[in-house]
């Protein structure tokens, strides 16, 4: 059946990278074992795959490497039947990956804007992917400031640590890292959640896009906090993760009434969600 | 195109023919049980036609409820054969219109569904008018006929022993380009005129739709659904619903990816891995399939996804009728406001 | 004054005087032969209830789904009695918050004919109840109507056989489970993923494995009313899982389920003195 979009492509499993302390989120650096497959493996940040292991099954994860990265990278909580299987590879494995999946956070409307990121726990994947993105030497003058708050319920959870370290230091981005509760450990220094700490920083809504991703709990209590600082419905775009089969719009699975997550989405701005059932 | 006569003969001659070339599905009657199934057969003999629908609609044909995607051996894996050339004799009108939505859905909307497809492209449709209709009948009500045409190639009318064939394509015209070319004129139009007359009037979908769109937070939901116990009968016996679940097998390093169908009514439908579930309530199960087949896919392809063929009336083990429960929301939601 | 103009009756005045705040009974439904079941909150809505041959749901499995509300008064003929037995004895339903309005059963019809169930009935009449609606259906009329079934004097090879050709029918619409009154699991055996117990085909093994496992968790706890039979859409007669089921527990157990308000459930009691050697 040519171009079946059911059909995973071998990818190999280059790197596995532990995340965090509680050893349940692994990143996993993917490349093609046909390499030309990787050139024809075109992306936006916001997209996500399925991962598929013969046997075991198949799910969606958020991309979380940048278009320009060669390796294609996601990060993984283990939760139950596949991504138990998929914490337990080795590197030089082969899996599958089908994609890429769903819209994108608009880059386009972005441009010429400020961008401000708002993220909490292991849902950073696809914005670790548009930040590495945005601050690409070529990239970076089109935007105006980029403001990211990005928080976990300690240092310990927090993704990408070397990266996001560097990140803290640099002019390119103002990053504002926080966690739940303080350890002893002296990074980061700030004690707060997410939506809290969203409201001291207080970044300006003026010319500027905000990008939402994280537990629903985080986006319920981020929402007021971007309304209050003058952000419009039009420009707050939140990234859903709804139960997922096909990915491409035919298993039923994800619908938030007429639209299809995996099709439609996963990004949304807030204006269109609020046309739409809650039911996410 | 011609329309032709052909003999209760001359059609037991033509089944013979197609399943010496393909499999050719017909309705047959369920062993001891009292209704008729689509199944494969050599001859006209083995079919009945004498009930208006059979269990099971012919979905099954194009999207079987257990189908593989792929297989797998010692780590490497294939896509199936491509399915055979088949003929399904015999399917009603509502079953064939329930056949070209599910194909505009799956074949249209961004992303082709290849298994669908595969299937669909060898897939002759020819279809039987209804005289009479079941009580729990409705197509003309949402926009069927009983002797409607839509997703056929060829429909074929009962005038006593005889039948009328109507070519609807240029494939279904080639099925009996050998046949006597008839005398008598509109007597199929007067039989399904007959037949429409006694099926309830239509509902006004539009109108419906417009109640829809702004009527997901109506306390009317609340009663709607309190009988509905959430089993996958409606679902699984409608011809439109269209929903999968996607599962390995594996054995000794051999399996399949193999979907399922799968039910929007069923709890873990729609739970995420971490145990939240937009959709934990029974009434919003329930809400859901309603709207699907009311709204969303109209909204989605531009048309209701129910086409009065009366199974989940029949089956609903609670007594539920979908024909009430969309009187109930035409008379107790509120008219949306004109969108501007 | 007939039953039905005693149920209506007492059913308005229970309402009325907010004694309850709901009945839980039957309606005529719009298809001919068929009911529903109806969940009166108005007074004035008692006039559509019904109680004859077409009322054969089980009302205890609805309770369920209505319970948070309050006090409810349920319409409960032998069989729905027996299940709100289990139902109290498994700690799922409060006796003090349910008025259980009895009456006299005759043998419910599907298709015209009475119901298997209903032919080897032992129980019309309701086991508990606050009050009596009409008079009580006579004891032993139904089981004399016809002989029982005769699936016990199958050999097993014939058994297998025709198990097999009916479950083979079996889609997997979970009609069976969803009408039981005693499948309240929050997470039924099918559904669960880790590990997945039951393969999710139409396989003849996977729809086996269902419904023998199903029966097991029935055993000492179905009430034989023969819902899920009536139920089920592809005419599958699941009661020769359940009678053969509910008669072991009989010989081994001595214990019938739900018909005395004392006794213990058969298969949920540890006892040293237990006869069975593996359970010790
Ligand atoms: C667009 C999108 C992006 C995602 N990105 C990430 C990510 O970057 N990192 C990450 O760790 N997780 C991500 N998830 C969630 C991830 O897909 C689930 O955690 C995963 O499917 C769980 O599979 P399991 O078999 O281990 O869990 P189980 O609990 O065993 O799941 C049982 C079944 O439910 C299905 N399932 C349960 N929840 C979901 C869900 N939310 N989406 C799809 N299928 C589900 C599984 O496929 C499986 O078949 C994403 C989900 C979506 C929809
Ligand atoms: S409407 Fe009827 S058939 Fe459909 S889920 Fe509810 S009880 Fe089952
Ligand atoms: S909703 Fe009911 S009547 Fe409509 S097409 Fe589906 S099964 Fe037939
Ligand atoms: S009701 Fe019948 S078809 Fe549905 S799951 Fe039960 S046995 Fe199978
Ligand atoms: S994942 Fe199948 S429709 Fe969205």
């Amino acid at each position: 059946m040519p171009g079946n979009p059911y059909l995973p492509l071998d990818v190999r499993v280059e790197k596995v990278t532990v995340e965090n302390d509680a050893k349940d989120l692994k990143t996993f650096d993917l490349s093609f074992v046909d390499a030309s497959a990787r050139t024809a493996f075109e992306f936006i940040p916001g997209q996500f795959g399925f991962l598929s292991i013969i046997g075991t099954g198949e799910a969606p994860f958020g991309i979380a490497s940048a278009p320009s990265e060669e390796f294609i990278k996601y990060t993984v909580k283990r939760v139950g039947g596949f991504t138990t299987a998929l914490h337990e590879l080795e590197p030089g494995t082969v899996i599958g990956m089908r994609g890429p999946w769903g819209n994108s956070y608009p880059l386009d409307l972005m441009q010429g804007k400020d961008v401000v990121i708002v993220s909490g726990g292991f849902s950073f994947t696809t914005l670790r992917s548009t930040i590495v993105h945005l601050l690409d030497p070529k990239r970076r003058p089109q935007f105006g400031k980029i403001t990211c708050v990005y928080g976990a319920r300690s240092a310990g959870e927090l993704l990408y640590k070397d990266e996001i370290k560097a990140w803290e230091s640099s002019s390119d981005i103002d990053l504002h890292l926080c966690v739940d509760k303080l350890g002893s450990d002296p990074w980061p220094r700030t004690e707060g959640l997410v939506p809290n700490v969203l409201k001291q920083v207080a970044p300006s809504s003026k010319n500027a896009i905000a990008l939402v991703c994280g537990p629903p709990i985080m986006i319920r209590f981020t929402h007021p906090v971007l309304e209050a600082l003058g952000f419009r419905p039009d420009d707050v775009f939140l990234s859903l993760e709804n139960r997922m089969k096909c990915g491409i719009g035919k298993c039923g699975h994800c619908n938030l009434g007429s639209k299809y997550v995996c099709k439609d989405g996963p990004v949304f701005s807030y204006s269109q969600l609020r046309g739409l059932p809650a039911e996410y | 195109m011609t329309q032709r006569v052909i003999t209760a003969d001359g059609l037991a001659k033509l089944v013979t023919e197609w399943a010496k070339k393909g499999a050719v599905y017909a309705p047959v009657k369920a062993g001891s049980k009292d209704w008729t199934e689509f199944r494969r057969v050599t001859s006209l003999k083995e079919t009945d036609f004498s009930r208006v629908n059979t269990k099971q609609s012919a979905k099954g044909l194009l999207f079987p409820q257990r189908e593989v995607m792929l297989r797998f051996k010692d780590g490497k894996s294939e896509e199936p054969a491509a399915p055979e050339e088949q003929v399904i004799l015999g399917i009603r009108p509502c079953d064939a219109a329930a056949i070209a939505f599910q194909a505009k859905f799956f074949t249209g909307q961004g992303q082709t569904d290849p298994y669908f497809k595969a299937r669909l492209d060898r897939t002759t449709f020819i279809g039987f008018a209804c005289n009479t209709p079941a009580e729990t009948c409705f197509c003309t009500a949402v926009g069927g006929s009983p002797s409607g045409t839509r997703g056929l190639d060829l429909l074929l009318t009962d005038i006593g022993g005889k039948y009328l064939a109507e070519p609807v394509t240029d494939k279904g015209a080639a099925l009996i380009a050998d046949m006597p070319d008839p005398a008598i004129g509109d007597l199929e139009r007067k039989l399904a005129e007959k037949c429409a007359e006694q099926m309830p009037q239509a509902i006004d979908t539009a109108a419906l739709k417009r109640r829809l769109d702004s009527g997901f937070e109506h306390p009317v939901w609340d009663e709607l659904n309190l009988a509905c116990v959430n089993c996958g009968a409606c679902t699984f016996l409608c011809p439109t619903c269209h929903c999968f679940d996607v599962t390995d097998e594996e054995r000794k390093g051999r399996g399949a990816r193999i979907r399922v169908w799968d039910s929007c009514q069923f709890c873990i439908y729609s739970q995420h891995a971490s145990g939240h579930n937009p959709r934990q309530t029974a009434r919003s199960r329930y809400r859901n399939r309603v709207m699907d087949k009311f709204k969303y896919t109209v909204d989605m392809v531009g048309e209701l996804s129910c086409v009065g063929c009366g199974r989940c009336i029949i089956e609903c083990p609670a007594g539920i009728d979908v024909r009430e429960t969309v009187e109930v929301l035409t008379r107790q939601l509120p008219e949306a406001a004109e969108k501007k | 004054m007939s039953r039905e103009e005693a149920l209506r009756k007492r059913a308005r005045e229970l309402l009325e005087s907010k004694q309850v705040v709901m009945v839980v009974g039957h309606r005529a439904a719009s298809t001919k032969g068929k009911a529903q079941p109806a969940f009166i909150a108005k007074p004035e809505d008692a006039e559509s209830l019904i109680f004859d041959e077409t009322c054969g749901q089980n009302l205890a499995g609805h309770l369920l789904k209505v319970k948070h509300l309050g006090k409810i008064a349920v319409v409960t003929k032998g069989c729905d009695s027996r299940s709100i037995l289990v139902l109290l004895k498994e700690k799922q339903l409060d006796r003090a918050q349910l008025h259980i309005l009895g009456v006299g059963c005759e043998g419910v019809k599907e298709d015209g004919k009475l119901s298997d169930s209903c032919i080897t009935c032992e129980y019309p009449n309701p086991i508990v109840c606050d009050e009596m609606l009409g008079e009580p259906a006579p004891g032993d009329r139904l089981q004399t109507l016809n002989p029982k079934p005769q699936t016990g004097e199958l050999t097993s090879d014939e058994r297998w056989r025709e198990l097999s050709e009916d479950v083979s029918r079996c889609i997997r619409c979970y009609a069976c489970r969803q009408v039981c009154p005693n499948c309240y699991c929050p997470v039924c055996f099918v559904d669960a993923s880790q590990p997945a117990l039951v393969g999710k085909t139409t396989e003849l093994s996977d729809n086996m494995v269902f419904h023998i496992m199903r029966a097991l968790h029935m055993a000492g706890r179905c009430v034989e009313c023969g819902s899920c039979a009536r139920a089920c859409p592809m005419g599958i007669d699941l009661m020769k899982f359940n009678r053969k089921a509910a008669q072991i527990v009989k010989e081994r157990f001595n214990v019938v389920a739900g018909v005395k308000e004392d006794d213990a459930p058969a298969l949920t009691v540890f006892d040293p003195n237990d006869k069975q050697e593996f359970i010790r």
